[in-house]
């Protein structure tokens, strides 16, 4: 049946090339527009790795001074913190989740260059933060003084690092002195928020008013409010005479930084929904026109008995097969974006949820503009038919 | 003859009702498709409206430090953008604002979020806003940071159910701003000019910005002419050696770039080049496949025809009078189809608008955008029509008498 539906494909074979070049684009777009969802999607359903609500980033300025001068201020600022109502824990940091900075690093790794993302913390960090530790410690008073510099590294760096062996408690040299100790891994931190992909991230133990200056204060629920930020940037003025300070709850810096990352993709959707929905017409039309004009053919079919479920399931069959055409040679181009190794773009599981996404949505496509055509060739009178012969 | 031509495409298009729908509704939504990506690549690009002078302004984004351990990329600093871009010959003025963020705004018992932006007063010149109330606030009141902001229109439907708001006070981030001036909306596609109230940079809670070169500023630089960009340029290439940064980092790189250069490097390629080649492919890929979708329905309705053409053939009509027939038909049956597509295109753009899905995106159908259409209805009628006209005016006559054939 198969063969020779086949043949009769081919005999038509220039009308064909173009319905099956039509789809082949279509698959292409379809694809590219469920691939930029999936792997939203998935990124935005992945652990952050922190935990955003609560929290007030306060950028501070102090006024100049040594490293050691400017060590005791920020200290005595996030005491002042700590102490004050509505405040539960503060800790300092060099670049705040969802910042749009980003300060990246390179490490030659056995002969590998590996790109990461780096940051500078202090040791209470991890508690504001709620960072999750998944093997060994956060920064803490035991790293005093020690014979090495403290790194904690997320989930995915460790695996870039280390694979399956355990990263905590390996040294590396990346040409400092002392070296570099894993002390602990945590889960993925993605600094740039739900919608970014995923990638190494590193943690440095930070001289506070030096690498970290701004402080990431957790606040009891409900305790933020204009007249709630007001009070706490005067006591930390007092704290520090000329030293300036701008607070930012880290709910409002999220919204912003959301919108940013998903108004393409809505722009994206939207135009290759009415792609699709063109394709459909066309698709109708071009049917149409092939039942119309092998009138003949199926009236012949007609007179020898074929019943018109059987008609229709021809014409039905014809179509999918010209689809399946187009969509092997979509299926053919889409798939060197994982042959090429760019997985960074797109992981081989959304991938295969793009694809079969994409599948599904053109063979859909397809068959339902199959319908009414065929539902016009099983309508075709063998009498009406034979009398062109 | 034309006339004729034309009478009896419509004849025969009369033949089969709904067929001919599908075929005239394919190309006019087929238009649509067309002109949708039209306007929003028109409503993203093009220098108009509000930002009228973006054909001769670059825009300072991101800057870099350097050190043998990494890079660290953030949004520029008002240090460096007041001290050093400020300073430049070249511009005919330098704005430098702060991006703008959500923020909460409390009205009576009511708390909105609104997004503000704090700019200094230059950003007036470079941003052409339509005002509708009051005006801009300047740099004098940037310098005395004045209590003073611009609202939109939005904003002042929330805050006071539009009525006149020139000289009103509202609350916003927990300070109070006597308002200004307001301004109509402005989409959330222009990023130098969108936000809800725009307020003074100096009246910051601190004064800490002011020491900072990296930061969460971003710098417009406006040329006096185009021909003054690539000095412009080189200028502001010039001066970033001499900017002062912290001890441990060894350099300090910046880039002015235009819209489209600065969207390309936040790209994964990175390069201005590949994101060109990217979107010229891409722009391929997307206007094929209307094309192919086009010539696939008028294949199949100039094939409805092939008995008219066996006549006309046999009683001798040349393959070149019949091409052009077709042509012809097409391309007036592609205009009549734009003219549909067009006005398609203007119900669902103010259905997205409408949506806000975009914020304030106001995408609409000007003078330009008809133009586009008309054009492209044109090239794609004759592109799709020379195909058809061609496979049928080599039809046999005989077979094509007979109902035509494969």
């Amino acid at each position: 049946m198969t063969r020779h539906l086949l043949k009769l494909i081919w005999n038509r074979k220039k009308n064909n090339a173009l319905v099956v070049l039509e789809i082949f684009i279509s698959f292409v777009v379809v694809f590219a527009v469920f691939a930029a969802v999936a792997v939203f999607a998935g990124n935005y359903r992945r652990p952050l790795g922190f935990e955003y609500q609560n929290v007030l980033a306060i950028s501070v300025e102090l006024p100049g001074g040594s490293d050691q001068e400017r060590g005791a201020w920020f200290e005595s600022l996030l005491g002042v913190l700590r102490s004050h109502p509505g405040v539960d824990s503060a800790a300092g940091v060099m670049l705040e989740p969802y910042f749009e900075g980003r300060h990246s690093g390179i490490w030659d790794v056995g002969g590998q260059r590996i790109e990461f993302d780096r940051n500078y913390a202090t040791d209470d960090f991890a508690r504001v933060m709620g960072l999750r530790l998944v093997d060994g410690r956060w920064f803490g008073r035991e790293d005093d003084g020690a014979a090495w510099r403290p790194v904690v590294l997320d989930r995915d760096f460790a695996r870039t690092l280390y694979g399956t062996e355990r990263a905590v408690g390996r040294e590396f040299d990346q040409g400092s002195t002392p070296p570099y100790r894993v002390v602990g891994v945590i889960e993925d931190y993605r600094a740039q928020g739900e919608y970014s992909p995923r990638g190494n991230y590193v943690f440095h133990r930070a001289s506070p008013g030096v690498d970290a200056t701004r402080i990431m204060a957790r606040l009891h629920p409900g305790a933020y409010g204009a007249s709630f930020e007001n009070h706490l940037l005067r006591a930390l003025e007092r704290a520090v005479p000329g030293a300036s300070f701008v607070a930012r709850p880290l709910a409002q810096a999220r919204q912003s930084a959301l919108r940013t990352w998903i108004t393409p993709v809505i722009i994206g959707a939207l135009v290759g929904a009415f792609l699709i929905l063109m394709v459909a017409l066309g698709l109708t039309g071009v049917m149409w026109q092939n039942v119309t004009q092998r009138t003949r053919e199926l009236g012949l079919r007609r007179a020898l008995g074929a019943a018109r479920g059987r008609i229709r399931r021809q014409i039905v069959a014809e179509i999918v097969l010209i689809a399946s055409l187009g969509i092997a040679a979509g299926i053919a181009v889409v798939i060197q974006v994982p042959l090429m190794g760019l997985t960074s773009i797109i992981e081989g599981g959304m991938f295969a949820v793009a694809v079969s996404g994409a599948l599904v949505l053109i063979y859909a496509l397809a068959v339902t503009c199959g319908l009414y055509p065929s539902w016009l060739a099983s309508r075709v009178e063998p009498a009406e038919a034979l009398h062109y012969e | 003859m034309l006339k004729n031509y034309l009478k009896l495409a419509l004849k025969v298009l009369l033949r089969r009702k709904f067929f001919t729908f599908v075929s005239l509704f394919g190309v006019a939504f087929t238009l649509l498709v067309l002109l949708l990506a039209t306007s929003i690549l028109d409503h993203l690009f093009t220098a108009r409206g509000v930002e009228a002078k973006f054909d001769r302004t670059l825009v300072v984004g991101s800057v870099r430090l350097i050190n043998d351990r990494g890079v660290m990329q953030t949004p520029a600093g008002y240090r460096f953008l007041d001290r050093y871009v400020r300073k430049m010959q070249t511009p005919e003025t330098v704005s430098a604002y702060m991006r703008e963020q959500k923020v909460a705004s409390y009205q009576g018992d009511s708390k909105r979020e609104v997004y503000l932006k704090r700019t200094d007063g230059e950003y007036w010149k470079i941003l052409d806003f339509e005002f509708v109330e009051g005006g801009p606030y300047t740099a004098a009141d940037e310098r005395k940071a004045s209590f003073v902001a611009v609202i939109n229109e939005s904003t002042r439907r929330m805050f006071f159910g539009g009525e006149r708001a020139l000289g009103k006070r509202i609350e916003v981030d927990g300070q109070r701003f006597r308002v200004a001036g307001v301004v109509r909306d402005v989409s959330y596609l222009q990023p130098a000019a969108f936000s809800d109230v725009w307020v003074p940079i100096s009246t910051l809670r601190s004064t800490a910005y002011r020491d900072e070169i990296t930061g969460n500023f971003t710098g417009l630089l406006l040329a006096r002419s185009r021909a003054d960009l690539p000095k412009m340029r080189r200028e502001f290439e010039a001066l970033l050696p001499a900017v002062e940064r912290p001890k441990e980092w060894d350099r300090f790189e910046s880039m002015a770039t235009t819209r489209f250069e600065g969207m390309a490097r936040e790209m994964p390629t990175r390069s201005v080049w590949a994101a060109r080649l990217l979107f010229i492919v891409a722009a391929v890929l997307f206007m094929t496949l209307p094309a192919v979708n086009l010539i696939n329905l008028n294949l199949s309705r100039i094939l409805e025809r092939a008995p008219e053409i066996g006549v006309r053939k046999a009683f001798g009509a040349s393959t070149s009078s019949l091409v052009g027939q077709f042509v012809v038909e097409n391309v007036v049956l592609t205009l009549i189809g734009g003219v549909i597509g067009l006005a398609l295109t203007a119900v669902l753009l103010s259905a997205i608008n409408g949506m806000d899905l975009i914020p304030y995106a106001q995408m609409r159908i000007n003078l330009r955008i008809f133009g586009y259409a008309m054009v492209l209805a044109v090239v794609f009628g004759l592109f799709s029509g020379v195909y058809p006209a061609w496979r049928m005016s080599r039809l046999h006559p005989v077979q094509a008498l007979r109902g035509g054939s494969r």
